[in-house]
């Protein structure tokens, strides 16, 4: 079913930076050959593509699959507690190595409690492949046992899917998955296969290269518009660097700062652009929008040239639309056509991959020198710095400063989603480049501690923090189980504060306090991990704090700390829905300090 | 208001409902859709009919042009030279009296009789949406029965073809001005 070029059309080849060198699977004598099952194909293509771990859960319609995976013990594979937690795992794992995540799931349940993870990774641009077994070709459409028509349910959370439906079409489309995933914009592509599939023979050949007519990402800028980028730079006295997602996608963090640099421009990033540029540089500001520091939001509004790189202009950071930096010019930069001119016009689109953009805009622009813009920013920085409270026992921002300074802000942290990502991302401050990982676009509570599995899969060996509320903890804490099987290193750090805290925020904040189903209460989360096998502490107030840090990083495996910190925190700086960024709330209170 | 697509994609199952996934999300209204094969091999052609805000189609059509498998995609809205021409069956009811008057009618609008009942005849006509319109107008009298429009295929006159380029994306389309 890889549909071949017809005469006329010329599939344009398309590079794929990620592809590994083809690995040999278990066939030593052949290339093509009849001597696979289809579950035996699948693993032949994985390894092949690279593929060394995956997170799954196995399931009727998956038995052959994982029958043959016996076969392959170069493939590891992790018995998560739920599906979400596979795909999420898989996201956390392609988020951190650049490589694509796979994840497996059986037929119906399986396959629906995907859903979430590819909707996460679909928002946030991930490689993902994930695989699902399906009822028998013969059944499908009869509302057989633990049959559900997924390619249906995931197709506009996907890149693209496939229900295979003939053995002969399984490897192509195996290996277009994998050239999609990872190629252009990334994103998370599903593979159904149904079970006769998977049991019968199939023949075996696989393809070097794909092309899809039609599918022809642009990565390079033309070279017009790199001189015309290079001029609108020359002429801007006020610009500004947005770092999105995309840097982290392309890998251009080197690219990142040498251009920063050369324009001696400052550096806002979004919030899964943060850690592009270790924030102890001097052109970084950190996090604009919503929650963003005052002095991000002060110079985006104020700027007279933004370079947007990889982003997509969500909400979430620029506020809104009508208020948005008045006089700014807008050079877009992104992979997707579609993403430039959607929600902000642009000034000078530019489709193309971020690192060659920046590659070639380096080249062309001017050296330049912007200290007195600088320095303004550097005042509003001064005026509205980030704050503290300065009483009560256990401040959340607190708690978060202590882990920067236990790690040096080299940790590779994951946040889950409300408060406390919000003050992870104001107050760790990123020493190591693409060290935050939290899921953005679709804010999914309970995403963090099964992708910290990914993570830590990703970076054996390296210190991996979950940074997590109590709500988002009770979403996923099933892989606990998960975590202490497979005795990955992962240290917990619950913000318990007894409330869904974000929520509860807009409550004070829009419904005159009326909290709502926002209490939430949990179990004794020291004694939880414990029954698991996995040690931990209480901490309820600052003079603990580098106490149980200590002990956490002494610890061999996981580790979890359970905050106890003060429920009526709020995060600000604060955009309110429907005001301009530069009309942030800040703390009220008198005794904050920075 | 109304928008005119003309796309080319790869005939495979699923690609349709991808399609129609990406207009009903941003509210849009499918007046008519037609599919059917194109001069190359493999790939089908459509004519999409749409009726919805202006401001979002040119989103619309790009995240079309995202979808895999979609090869080429055209907004024929403005373009005046395009031909834009669609098929009708009708079935009037005729009697002994006005069956001669149908028939006549049938003549000035080059529709051709293809069936024939002692109470009804079936008229098969072409061409641009509001000739075939005037006919229903003027066969209403006698009774229309039934009806069935293909809705539009079009196709722009001269030596333009839609395929010369296959999928290319320029930046010069997303200038702001």
């Amino acid at each position: 079913m890889i549909p071949v070029a017809p005469a006329g059309n010329v599939a344009a080849t398309v590079s794929e930076p990620g592809y590994p060198k083809p690995a040999r699977g278990n066939d030593r004598e052949a290339r093509s050959r009849m001597g696979y099952t289809g579950a035996e194909a699948l693993w032949e293509c994985l390894v092949r593509e690279g593929v060394d771990i995956l997170w799954a859960y196995p399931g009727g319609a998956a038995l052959p699959l994982f029958d043959a995976l016996a076969k392959y013990p170069q493939i590891h594979h992790v018995l998560v507690r739920h599906e979400q937690a596979a795909a999420h795992a898989a996201d956390g794992y392609a988020r951190a190595t650049g490589k694509v995540g796979v994840c497996v799931a059986t037929s119906g349940p399986g396959a629906t409690n995907l859903v979430t993870g590819i909707a996460t990774a679909m928002m946030d641009s991930v490689p993902m492949v994930a695989v699902t077994a399906q009822v028998a070709s013969s059944v499908i459409g009869s509302d057989a046992f633990q049959e559900i028509n997924i390619t249906g349910i995931t197709l506009p959370i996907t890149k693209h899917n496939y229900l295979v439906r003939e053995g002969l079409d399984l490897v192509g489309i195996l290996r277009e998955a994998f050239f999609l995933a990872r190629t252009g914009r990334p994103g998370p592509v599903l593979v159904d296969i149904p079970k006769d599939v998977l049991l019968a023979p199939c023949e075996f050949h696989y393809p070097e290269r794909v092309a899809r007519l039609g599918y022809r990402p642009v990565v390079r800028s033309a070279p017009y518009q790199i001189q015309r980028a290079a001029q609108v730079i020359a002429e801007s006295t006020r610009p500004v660097v947005l770092a999105g997602h995309g840097v982290h996608i392309a890998r251009a963090w080197g690219e990142l700062q040498r251009f920063a640099e050369r324009i001696n421009a400052p550096v806002v990033s979004t919030l899964l652009g943060l850690s592009a540029l270790p924030a102890d540089h001097p052109l970084c500001l950190g996090m604009a929008g919503m929650h963003g520091v005052a002095w991000a939001n002060l110079a985006v509004q104020h700027a007279d040239l933004l370079i947007a790189l990889g982003m997509r202009m969500d909400d979430r950071f620029t506020g809104s639309l009508q208020h948005f930096a008045p006089q700014i010019r807008v050079v877009h930069v992104d992979i997707d056509p579609a993403e430039i001119g959607k929600r902000v016009p642009a000034f000078l689109p530019m489709v193309g991959d971020v690192r060659l953009v920046l590659e070639a805009l380096q080249a062309q622009a001017p050296a330049l020198d912007h200290g007195e813009w600088l320095s303004r920013i550097d005042a509003w920085r001064e005026r509205h710095p980030l704050r503290i409270p300065g009483q009560g026992p256990l401040p959340p921002q607190e708690v978060v400063r202590a882990l920067h300074r236990a790690t040096s802000g080299t940790a590779l942290v994951v946040s889950d989603v409300g408060q406390h990502q919000m003050w992870v991302a104001q107050h760790y401050r990123f020493a190591r480049l693409n060290s935050f990982f939290t899921s953005g676009g679709l804010g999914t509570m309970g995403y963090s501690l099964p992708a910290a599995i990914g993570v830590q899969a990703g970076h054996p060996g390296e210190p991996v923090w979950v940074v997590v509320g109590d709500g988002s903890f009770q979403m996923n804490m099933q892989e606990l189980a998960t975590i202490a099987q497979e005795r990955l290193p992962v240290k917990i750090l619950i913000m318990n504060n007894g409330f869904l805290g974000m929520v509860r925020q807009w409550q004070e904040l829009f419904h005159e306090a009326r909290y709502i189903g926002t209490p939430i209460s949990g179990p004794d989360f020291v004694r939880l991990a414990s029954s698991f096998g996995i040690p931990g502490r209480q901490v309820c107030a600052v003079s603990d704090l580098t106490d149980a840090f200590a002990e956490a990083q002494q610890t061999d495996g996981p580790y979890l700390m359970d905050c106890r910190v003060d429920a009526a925190e709020n995060v600000y700086p604060m955009v309110q829905p429907g005001t301009s960024n530069a009309d942030f709330l800040e703390d009220p209170r008198e005794d904050a300090a920075p | 208001m109304r928008h005119v697509l003309v796309a080319l994609m790869q005939d495979e199952p699923g690609l349709l409902a991808r399609m129609g996934n990406l207009f009903a999300r941003r509210g849009y209204n499918v007046e008519s859709f037609t599919a059917g094969s194109s001069e190359v091999p493999g790939l089908t052609r459509v004519t999409i009919v749409v009726e919805g805000p202006s401001t979002a189609l040119d989103q619309v059509a790009k995240q079309f042009r995202k979808l895999i498998g979609v090869v080429k995609v055209g907004d024929v809205t403005a373009d005046g030279d395009q031909l834009a021409h669609e098929m009708l069956l009708v079935k009037v009811g005729v009697s002994a009296r006005t069956r001669q008057e149908v028939v006549s009618l049938a003549d000035l609008f080059q529709a051709r009789i293809v069936d024939v009942s002692s109470t009804t005849l079936m008229l098969e006509a072409t061409g641009q949406p509001d000739k075939l319109a005037k006919l229903l107008e003027v066969l209403r009298p006698f009774g229309i029965k039934e009806q069935a429009r293909t809705g539009i295929v079009s196709m722009s006159r001269g030596a333009k073809v839609l395929n010369q380029r296959p999928g290319a994306a320029s930046d010069r389309k997303y200038l702001a001005d």
